[in-house]
């Protein structure tokens, strides 16, 4: 049987936890004004735990992602224990829990969507990308789920590019899709030089 | 208070009792997991559905309150489809581990099985794996595939210890209770959490694959770890102690019991006093009560000589005994208790931070004294030490045992003190023995024996008793435990009424 | 024939600005509902007949009189803008096009019930519909439509957007409100009620955002203009999100009872490729599904549907072709559920579980005959034995499709894959 061992996901091969977060390796500290705006929230509900998915949501516009360390910081400010916000973090999907690519693509294969040829736009996402569902790019542009009905059926099927939804979609759509987010990626690092 | 029926059979039952403890109170055990008296109430395990007369819907037991003239019926063809129901889901993805869980022997969901399912399983697709014996904490091991997210263990750490450890992470059938490896389940009281988890899926470190529960006979007993007294079950078999656990007492311990009393147990099994020693070598019973009458004998004569240095580890009934004995016996010596033992911590929940489970009945016979080193200082001719494990719990005591020119040990253990007497004879500890403890609040609650006593060891009255005949006092004594609490009830006033019925199973409290 | 209650300001340039929306009357029905009796208010609402629009259909009126009138812990109004019923996107619309009909229903509402906080939960994949309704908010606040002494009435109320994080569960009331409260989306049982104890213990009204947008136009034209639109026992309109093999999918904004085929094959212009309706879900995944034939013959009410052995539930409806593989379908329904089911209560935790790797081996040509009638036994014991209804929404659709497509089912078993020729796609 294995002993406990505190942080070391070597002494567990069936995996430390059922919920991996990767480690950013800092601490997180919070600028100025996201400080204020923690504390606003705090006003906005009768209860400090009310702020947990608030800050979480914070916290991943900042990084990018929800980091372990971010659990810590999370249980302190809204005094509540580190595994609520662990179990929180572990129930709902968008938080992500590791790093992400610049354009998350999410496929929706639910019903609508599914029967207007999601799995051939999923497919053709795999190709063009050459990455699996989950997985990000090397390059660190893109990266590919699949996920639940959007609510965006008549534009079926559907992709949603971090907050906007681009549909419908077909093999030629996607390619002109990718095209321009490569691009306006290549103008904003240009733009930034 | 209203009146409800469960399958036609009237019961009178108090304002806000749901219908689990209602069916309970009417002798109908209704199949549930969730539902905890000292946890509340949750809903997610879905076994405890019933029928209500004027309801078409099957409702939880659990949440259904008393109400005058509610009519519910828990045999019915729907209700017991229900349960096989429930159950074929929770076996669904629980794994086949019966031959190798400790739980298995007091496994609810074995026994529910047996009584309401019996059914063939219908499935034929893998099942869902999660992680096997984990290591949770340091004494507490996790199989989240035998888990049936009772939550039981969660609502426990959120809500009586407050420490939060454990979580349900994930969702869907990938659910899945874990602690996090910085915060690891460490709380005083983590073992409660194996008591209540229904199945095998938290389980004692300690006791892991040590003994299987079929074999095992309990005993009701109180635990000695401090002076709460919690209520327990003394778990043994073939005299060997395995495990104890909590046993329920709304006005001590309610459910629960911390960690360090299970530990307690250990104490039994090791390092005991078998088999008396005189002058460091193992020796007849006879032969030792006759050197210990000659010891008492020789050293008597003028007051002030002999020393009975008593315990708060003994029982009422001991210490009742062993003051009889000093007084009578010995000529009037003192007889005096007092405790070396560093105190341990105190919490809001149970912990008493003295570690002793008789002060208080060394108060009420007037025993106690609080500066035990000051009161053995001067030293004396003989230091007659019942169960008290002074240089145990302070090596430095010694130097006061040294001031004495003998020293005779009546003890359950050898260790430090028993080496440093001249005679030692084993004595029984609570797990061998009736008697009754008073624990800080002044309640006065027996301990039951659960197994024979080891080797020569005899309770200390009955010892007592032996070196009084040998020292020419046949007329000491008690025949049997009821004529000693007469005795006591008669001559000590905080004992008025001790009895075996006013005592029972949970304990008297003791007159101001 | 299209009415227009709900989706009257959806094609006006800037529809979702304040400007625009006052240009057109908005914000006369709250000054109308400042001028009256908040008794009166839910009184009028009541008479009305609106229904709860998320998919319980519960009479709105009535939740709002469930609140006691004093209560000892502050009341709450939490709007449900989770909209993520598979099939469902009428919200979307509203929040994008039209979110201030929502914050002048929110004020109605709340100065109804007696509330001075509301919290509109908005799921976490909305972007746009987001940022509308908070830009709304803010215009509202601006003009007073909000915060302290609204319209000089000394009725205060604060409006907080909360968003949600991707979990189907919150679209449950109670699973709203343990959201809100900062935990994992896990329904409550009930007794208690949200009306009696909801969010942070108090008092709380859990309204859909169609509901909440409804509100305006009755308090401003009255509750027997309402019920001039409709049926007897579904006044009103309904916002229909139609998607699926149709010629124009959408949202159609159409009196409660029209005919279904009106809908699909009139409005929404028929199937696609000319091809047959074989299906049809009327009201988002979770309601038990109609055949083509059972389609053609319903009216889109609550009864009537009811009657139909289905439900009207979000108006979400999938419009299934002759093309479609329904194990497939059936499949990717049941993924859903499994997905998202909290895990909270063994049938549901189980049995989606259960269910989606039934229905997904035999689509993979691994069922046997057994299955069918396996599967039926499985929704049996999933349907009203849980404490909230997603067990019920995953076990519908599978009775449903097994029941009334079986032949295909055991076509798909014995032949171990798809009989059906898979059409080109979108």
């Amino acid at each position: 049987m294995q002993p406990f061992e505190k942080s070391d996901p070597a002494s567990n091969p069936q995996g430390r936890v059922p919920c991996e977060l990767k480690l950013l390796g800092a601490p997180i500290t919070l600028t100025a004004e996201e400080e204020a705006r923690v504390a606003w929230l705090f006003t906005r509900y009768p209860t400090r735990q009310a702020a947990v998915l608030p800050i979480l949501w914070m916290i991943q516009e900042k990084i990018g992602w929800v980091p372990e360390e971010a659990i810590t910081l999370v249980a302190e400010r809204c005094r509540v224990p580190v595994s609520h916000v662990y179990g929180v973090v572990s129930f709902y999907t968008m938080y992500n829990r590791a790093p992400i690519g610049a354009y998350h693509l999410q496929v929706c294969t639910n019903l609508s969507c599914q029967i207007l040829g999601a799995e051939h736009v999923l497919d053709c996402l795999r190709r063009r990308l050459g990455i699996e569902l989950g997985g990000t790019t090397e390059d660190g542009m893109f990266s590919l789920s699949e996920v639940e009905c959007l609510a965006a059926c008549e534009m079926a099927p559907v992709v949603q590019v971090n907050d906007d939804l681009v549909g419908p979609l077909d093999e030629g759509g996607i390619d002109r899709l990718l095209a321009r987010l490569r691009d306006s990626a290549a103008r904003r690092t240009e733009a930034g030089r | 208070m209203p009146k409800v029926f469960v399958n036609d059979r009237e019961i009178e039952v108090p304002e806000g009792t749901n219908m689990i403890q209602a069916a309970k109170a009417a002798g109908i055990e209704i199949p549930h997991f969730c539902y905890h008296p000292g946890l509340g109430v949750d809903g997610n395990c879905r076994l405890c559905m019933i029928e209500l007369d004027g309801v078409p819907k099957p409702q939880i037991a659990c949440n259904t309150f008393a109400k005058e003239g509610l009519k519910i019926r828990t045999d019915t063809e729907r209700v017991r489809e229900l349960r096989r129901a429930m159950l074929e889901f929770f076996f669904l993805n629980h794994p086949l581990d019966c031959p190798i869980c400790d739980q298995s022997g007091e496994c609810l969901l074995q026994d529910f099985y047996m009584r309401h399912g019996r059914y063939e399983s219908r499935l034929d697709l893998p099942k869902v794996h999660k992680r096997k014996a984990v290591a949770i904490g340091p004494r507490v091991v996790l199989d989240a595939e035998r888990c049936v997210l009772c939550r039981r263990c969660v609502r426990f750490c959120d809500n009586v210890t407050g420490t939060g450890e454990i979580r349900v992470v994930n969702r869907g059938n990938r659910s899945e209770i874990t602690v996090l490896p910085d915060h690891p389940l460490d709380n005083a009281y983590s073992l409660n959490t194996v008591d209540i988890c229904p199945v095998g899926a938290l389980t004692s470190q300690d006791f892991r694959f040590k003994c299987r529960t079929w074999f095992l006979s309990s005993a009701k007993s109180i635990c000695i770890g401090c002076a709460r007294g919690c209520n327990i079950h003394l778990d043994s078999s073939e005299g060997i102690a395995y495990r104890l656990r909590p046993r329920e007492n709304q006005s001590v311990n309610r459910w629960w019991m911390c960690d360090d009393g299970r530990m307690t147990y250990r104490a039994l099994n090791d390092d005991r006093c078998e088999v008396p020693l005189v002058g460091g070598v193992e020796t007849e019973h006879d032969f030792a009560v006759a050197a210990i009458a000659e010891r008492l004998r020789s050293a008597g004569g003028a007051p002030g000589r002999i020393t009975v240095l008593l315990s708060p580890d003994m029982s009422n009934e001991s210490l009742y005994a062993a003051r009889a004995f000093a007084e009578k016996i010995l000529g009037g010596s003192r007889a005096i208790a007092g405790s070396l033992k560093t105190p341990g911590i105190e919490d809001d929940l149970l912990r008493r931070a003295d570690p002793h489970p008789n002060r208080r009945g060394c108060d009420i016979l007037g025993v106690w004294r609080d500066d035990l080193r000051a009161e053995l200082a001067s030293g004396g001719k003989l230091l007659l030490a019942i169960q008290n494990d002074i240089a145990d719990h302070d090596p430095a005591s010694l130097d006061l045992l040294r001031r004495y020119e003998a020293v005779i040990c009546l003890a359950t253990n050898l260790n430090r003190t028993t080496g440093s007497a001249s005679i030692v004879h084993p004595v029984t500890p609570q797990s061998e023995c009736d008697g009754t403890f008073t624990n800080f609040e002044g309640r006065v609650q027996r301990f039951r024996r659960g197994m024979p006593a080891r080797g020569d060891a005899l309770t200390v009255a009955e010892l007592l008793a032996r070196v009084a005949v040998a020292m020419k006092h046949p007329e000491f004594g008690w025949v049997n435990l009821n004529q000693i609490w007469k005795e006591m009830a008669g001559a000590v006033p905080a004992f008025a009424g001790m009895s075996p019925e006013t005592i029972g199973d949970e304990g008297m409290e003791a007159v101001r | 024939m299209e009415v227009r209650l709900l989706t009257r300001n959806f094609d006006r340039p800037e529809s979702w600005t304040l400007a625009s929306y006052e240009a057109t009357g908005g914000y006369a029905a709250l000054r109308k509902a400042c001028a009256m009796d908040p008794v009166a208010i839910t009184e009028e609402v009541k008479k009305s007949g609106l229904r709860g629009r998320g998919g319980a259909g519960f009479p709105t009126g009535m939740k709002w009189g469930f609140v006691p009138k004093d209560a000892a812990k502050p009341k709450y109004l939490c709007v449900n803008a989770d909209e993520s019923e598979p099939g469902t996107f009428k919200d979307r619309y509203l929040l994008e096009r039209d979110p201030h009909v929502l914050v002048e229903g929110i004020v109605i509402a709340s100065r109804a019930v007696g509330i001075h906080r509301a919290y509109v939960y908005v799921r976490g994949e909305f972007g746009l519909p987001y940022r509308r309704i908070l830009g709304a908010v803010r215009e509202a606040y601006a003009k007073g439509y909000l915060g302290a002494d609204i319209l000089g009435t000394g009725f205060h109320l604060d409006v907080t957007i909360h968003r949600g994080a991707g979990a189907y569960i919150c679209g449950e009331e109670t699973g709203l409100i343990e959201s809100l409260e900062g935990k994992t989306g896990q329904p409550r049982i009930k007794p208690p009620f949200p009306a009696v104890v909801g969010a942070f213990g108090g008092p709380t009204v859990v309204n859909n955002v169609e509901t909440l947008a409804a509100v305006p136009w009755i308090i401003e034209n009255g509750a027997n203009a309402y019920r001039g639109y409709g049926t007897e026992k579904s006044p009103g309109t309904k916002l229909f999100s139609v998607s699926g093999h149709v010629v124009r999918p959408g949202v159609y904004e159409v009196p409660l009872g029209y005919p279904l085929r009106d809908l699909v094959y009139g409005l929404c212009g028929g199937i696609r490729g000319g091809r047959k309706m074989k299906a049809n879900i009327p009201g988002g995944s979770s309601v038990p599904i109609l055949t083509g034939e059972e389609a053609l013959a319903a009216n889109l009410d609550y009864e009537s549907l009811a009657a139909a052995g289905t439900m009207l539930g979000s108006g979400g409806m999938i419009v299934i072709d002759d093309s479609t593989c329904m194990v497939r379908a059936l499949a990717t329904i049941e993924k859903f559920y499994a997905h998202e089911s909290c895990g909270q209560c063994t049938p549901c935790r189980e049995g989606t579980g259960w269910l989606r790797d039934l229905v997904m081996r035999i689509e993979s040509g691994g069922g046997t005959p057994a299955d069918l009638d396996k599967i039926m036994s499985i929704t049996r014991n999933m349907i009203g034995t849980t404490i909230c209804v997603l067990s019920d929404a995953a076990a519908m659709p599978a009775a449903s499709f097994v029941t009334k497509f079986r032949d295909e089912f055991a076509r798909h078993i014995g032949a171990g894959r798809c009989p059906i020729e898979e059409g080109a796609h979108a």
